[in-house]
Parts: C-alpha cells; structure tokens; sequence
C-alpha cells in the first residue's frame, strides 16, 4: 500500500514538473510591455491580474487598460497565463465563459500575429500585451516583469 | 421601468431591434477594437441514470417532470444557450442571449435568458437595463453554463432567476485587491413548482445589493435581497382547502402561512471563494426568511484540484428548514374526512420547507479548450425535498415522514462556441 501511496506521490510530481518548469522558463522570458506613449512606467503583479482578468481596466494613470492576448496557439499566451495565475489556458477558457454569457465583461482581444500585437502595443497608449524579451523593440516599454 | 412589468415581451424586440441597427446602420460609430456583432454560444449534453422507482430526478425546480428511476435520461442536463452581442459604440452594448431547456410549459422551446442594453459612463461603472441574471448568491446568475462551472449541476440554485429590471455596478480598487458594489432592482420572470401545481413568480418584485472583494485568488462576497411575491396560488385543490380550513379553529393562522400575494421574501448570502493555481473552491451560506415560515438555510461547498487534463472535484449541500406546522385544532381520528384536512393543511404548509442535502464526486476532463466531459456520483437524501419528485411523500403523513435517499449518476458533455 505504501509502495503505491509513493509511486503514485511521484507520478503526481512528474505531471506536475513540466509546467513548472515552463513557468520557471516563462518568468525568465516573458515581460508585459505598453506603448513609449503611454505614462505608465510599471505595473504591479495585481494590476496586471485585473487588467487581465477584467476585474479593473482602469490604469493608474486614469486611463483605459486594452489588454490584448496572443494567438490562441501562441506559446507565449500558455506561458503568460501559467506564469501570472499558475492557470492553464483550459482553465482561462472557462473563466471566462462565466462572465462572457453573464454579461460582466470581456476577455482580452486576441490578435493573431505576434507582429501585429506588437504593432497595436506600440500605437495605441492604452493597450497591454505581452511578449517574449527577446521580441523586444524600441516601440515598446517593459511595465512588469515577473520576479526570476 | 413599466414598460418592463406589462410589456415583457417586447424586451427582447428592443433588443433585437439595437441588433438589427447595429449591424445594419452605424458602422461608423463602433469601436474599432470590438467586431460590430458577435455571436457566441454554450451548452450541454448531459445525461443521468438512478434506479429509484416512482421518484424523478429534477436539475431544479424551474422544470416540472425529470429522469425516471431505471431510464437514462436526458432531460434534466441538457441544454443549448445562443448570444449575440451588439457594440453599437465604445460604451454600448446590446446582448440577446436565448436558451433551450427543459422549464416549466416550455419543453425545450428557446426562451429569452437575457436580454439588455449595458452602458459604461466609466471603465468602471456599468448600468444595465433589460432581462438580467438575478446573482443573489455566488455564480448564481451563470448557473447554466456549465462549461464555466466544476460540477454538472450547482448544488444549490435558487429561483426566480431572471427580472426584467435594471442593475448598476462599480469597481473600485481597495487595498491591494478590488472591491466590486452591486444593486439591482426589477421584476421576476419564470415559473417554478415544488409539489402541487406551478406557482408563476412573474411579476413579483425584486431588489438587492452585493459587496464582493477579490484579492490574488480569494473573492469574498456578501449579498442580500428582497422578493416580493405578486401571485397567489391557486387551482381546485388548493381553493377547496382554503374554503375547509377558513372553518377550523387554526384556519387563520394556517391561510396565512399558506398566503403567497404580496409575500416578502429575504435572502441573505455569504460566500467564500478560492481560485489559484490548480485548485478551486467555493463555500457559501444563504438565509431565506419570510414571515411567520420557518427560516430556510442553505449552506454548500466544492473542491477541485486539476492535474493536466483531469480536475477531480467534491461537492457537499445541505438545505434545511425547521418543519414547524400549525396543527389545525381538530383531533386526528375523528373521521377520515377530517384526518384528510388535517394531512392537506400540514402538507400546504409545507410547501417551502425542504430538507434535502446531498455528496458529490466527480471528474472533469479538458477535451479541448472550449470543451469538456464530466462524470459524476451524487448521493442525495431527503425528508422534504426540493427539485426531487416523490409522490409517495404526498400521501405519507408530514410528522412521520422518514429520510430517503438515492443515488445518481451523470454524463455530461459541456462546450462553448
């Protein structure tokens, strides 16, 4: 029984070790960046968990937060979702199919292409998104980094 | 807010009609960002056995038959909701969302779920205006879209759930997590039946507020409401017990006990919720109280921890009521006329009295990202139940009544699109 109990403990760490090493890559990687014309210098880990989870979409600057999310396959998006909430994009999906069909509020616009995400971030003051740090381009400002 | 009460039914034309223009006429004032109209949809496959004879196993207790004992069946579970979303402007929004399910005189035909115009002055104020979830109590306003939430079925639900009316929200940030402050105000929509024949709550008048604070993965919420029963009940039966019991010595007390026009009824909630990483919980407890009827009180909780594509999850209810009746003042054992007004005045008496709970487990698994299959066991046991239909308890006397229980076991493929 106890051999059991053990081989099952490890099976549970072995599926578990993956993801966390994902997310121990991911917070290496991944920054949440906003456009050089916006006058947000940084945001907390909260601020960016009420952007995203449409909680609060006001920046501290007064202005409105336009989070976006990468390509519904994007690696990045898993990272980024793993690495802010611990969640899977499974998980994400059926968050927000509570406040979608109860009429809360939105999810983050997806835009397909990395390119045009990068493009809409680095034009429009009030949009967030994030991107690996070697994506980085001088159009755009890193606001919150997560801790290594 | 008249045009609500007396004219229901165009509610979703005024809808249909912001629809229709959006698509059609002001493309130039949309948002760039949001598509003009956008449809989207969920639903559930869902199917249920348990072998108790005679007994029919109900979702809740808007629906008025269930599973029968021996058959699988798939009218409790299932279910398929359509929306269609309208951004006329930056800060407009017309939804329409239509729903087919088993309910009470509607067997599957689609009925309107939701119907409003939302209007955000601010990021963070909202004012809606139309046919609008009624959110009491925890996840209470999406209790039908199963894809969003961990068991089939959510233990306990509590009707009406839809007014025509309005609601107003703000968000404020507080500390380091964020305070949300609701009211709403309107009128219930819907039928219900637990025992005897349906009751309509349409019409009767409701309001209530809600304060809940989420920080990291904690929200905890409290909520309180008033409903204002417009109908009272009526058909054959219950008209010649009124006429019996307006000559006993309790007849008084007990109409009034039984009276339902212009009833209020209070709910109070309670919640608790923990989402964060793998694992997600909820607990609430709800008060429902009414004058000169026993308190109901309802408490529930759920776990589910995910490892990858698999959430294993338990769930806990209980709903109890003090079974308090007024004893009509004759004796038992004069005649068995008598004998019988005694059993129907105890039985009228106990229409909102339920003591009912039950134990849940189950497992999710991610079929993909807009889909998901859950198996489930649910033991539930009752003395006065709830969505349950029991027919042998109608005619067994209310003081003797002993505890029953039965077992159910459910399918269920939930999906978005």
């Amino acid at each position: 029984m106890r051999v059991r109990v053990r081989a099952l403990c490890r099976r549970l760490l072995l599926a578990g070790l993956p993801l966390l090493v994902t997310a121990m890559q991911a917070r290496a990687e991944l920054v949440v960046v906003m456009s050089p014309h916006s006058s947000i210098t940084s945001l907390t880990r909260e601020q960016v968990i009420n952007i995203y989870m449409g909680r609060y979409r006001v920046l501290p600057d007064g202005g409105t937060a336009r989070p976006l999310d990468a390509g519904a396959d994007s690696p990045e998006r898993s990272i980024f979702y793993r690495s802010l909430l611990g969640k899977s994009l499974d998980d994400i999906s059926a968050y927000w199919a509570r406040l979608v069909f109860s009429g809360r509020t939105a999810p983050p616009r997806e835009v397909p292409t990395r390119k045009a995400l990068l493009e809409e971030i680095a034009d429009d003051p009030g949009a967030i998104g994030y991107v690996a740090r070697k994506d980085l381009t001088r159009n755009l400002k890193i606001v919150f980094s997560f801790p290594e | 807010m008249q045009a609500f009460r007396s004219k229901k039914t165009k509610i979703p034309l005024v809808i249909l009609l912001v629809l229709a223009c959006t698509s059609r006429c002001l493309p130039a004032l949309a948002d760039d960002a949001k598509p003009l109209v956008s449809f989207s949809g969920f639903g559930t496959l869902g199917a249920v056995y348990h072998n108790e004879d005679g007994v029919e196993f109900r979702r809740d207790v808007s629906q008025p038959d269930g599973a029968k004992g021996g058959q699988v069946s798939f009218l409790p579970d299932s279910m398929l909701g359509v929306q269609a979303t309208a951004h006329p402007g930056p800060d407009l929004e017309a939804t329409l969302q239509l729903l087919s399910r088993n309910s009470i005189d509607v067997n599957f035909r689609p009925q309107v779920s939701w119907a409003y115009v939302k209007y955000k002055p601010a990021e963070n104020v909202s004012l809606r205006a139309g046919r609008l979830g009624i959110e009491l109590y925890i996840q209470g306003d999406s209790a039908d879209i199963g894809y969003a939430n961990l068991p089939i079925r959510q233990s306990i639900v509590f009707y009406p759930r839809s007014c025509d009316g309005f609601d107003a929200e703000t968000t404020v940030p507080l500390g380091a997590g964020t305070l949300r402050i609701k009211g709403m105000a309107g009128w219930a929509e819907g039928k219900l039946q637990s025992g005897g024949a349906p009751y309509d709550t349409g019409g009767s008048s409701i309001r209530g507020a809600l304060v809940e604070y989420a920080q990291d993965g904690w929200t905890g919420r409290i909520a309180t409401g008033r409903l204002t029963l417009k109908n009272e009940t009526s058909g054959a039966v219950v008209d010649a017990l009124r006429a019996s019991l307006s000559m006993v010595p309790n007849g008084a007390a007990i109409l009034d006990r039984m009276s339902l026009k212009n009833r209020p009824v209070d709910y109070t909630s309670i919640a608790l919720a923990y989402d964060a990483g793998p694992l997600q919980s909820v607990a609430s407890y709800t008060l429902v109280s009414s004058p000169r009827w026993p308190d109901m009180q309802s408490f529930y909780t759920n776990m589910g921890y995910r490892i990858d594509k698999i959430t294993p999850y338990a769930a806990y209810y209980v709903k109890r009521a003090d079974r308090q009746t007024i004893p009509t003042g004759i004796p038992t054992g004069l005649s068995a006329a008598t004998d019988a007004l005694n059993q129907y005045a105890a039985l009228a008496q106990g229409g909102g009295v339920v003591n009912q709970s039950g134990i849940t487990l189950g497992m999710r698994y991610e079929l993909s990202r807009t889909m998901a299959l859950k198996f489930q066991l649910d033991r539930i046991r009752y003395r006065d139940p709830d969505s349950i239909v029991d027919p042998t308890l109608s005619v067994a006397p209310v003081e003797s009544r002993a505890v029953r229980s039965m077992n159910l076991r459910s399918l269920a493929l939930e999906y978005i699109f």
